[in-house]
């Protein structure tokens, strides 16, 4: 697997599984 | 501040969930939601209060080997300073 910065774009929850954990 | 022997872990009013629909893993909060990059839902997954962020940095060094240790570190240290100036993150000391 390649590494990469992490990121996140924010999106607003308006108009799910609760998971492959480590 | 978190510090390399914080201990991490998400706000109480954050959650982490899978959205099956992109294949992405969501931070949730309050009306919001951050999509997370693969690396960035490694971390998050991670923050459960039970590791210090220097374990979590090694386990993702083993993770994405062969890259180097600063790299990670420095990013990790980076993405969870972010989170917490949002109120997302806490740290354990």
């Amino acid at each position: 697997m390649t590494w990469e910065a992490p990121a996140f774009v924010e999106v607003k929850m308006d108009a799910f599984d609760r998971p492959d954990r480590f | 501040m978190i510090a390399l022997d914080s201990r991490p872990r998400l706000a109480a009013k954050a959650r982490i969930r899978f959205d099956r629909k992109t294949a992405r893993y969501l931070l949730l909060y309050p009306e919001r939601g951050l999509v997370l990059n693969p690396t960035a839902a490694d971390v998050a997954k991670l923050c459960t209060g039970e590791h210090t962020v220097h374990a979590i940095v090694e386990r993702l060094v083993e993770k994405y080997a062969p890259q180097p240790r600063d790299g990670v570190e420095r990013d990790v240290m980076s993405f969870l300073a972010t989170l917490t100036e949002r109120g997302l993150m806490q740290a354990d000391p």
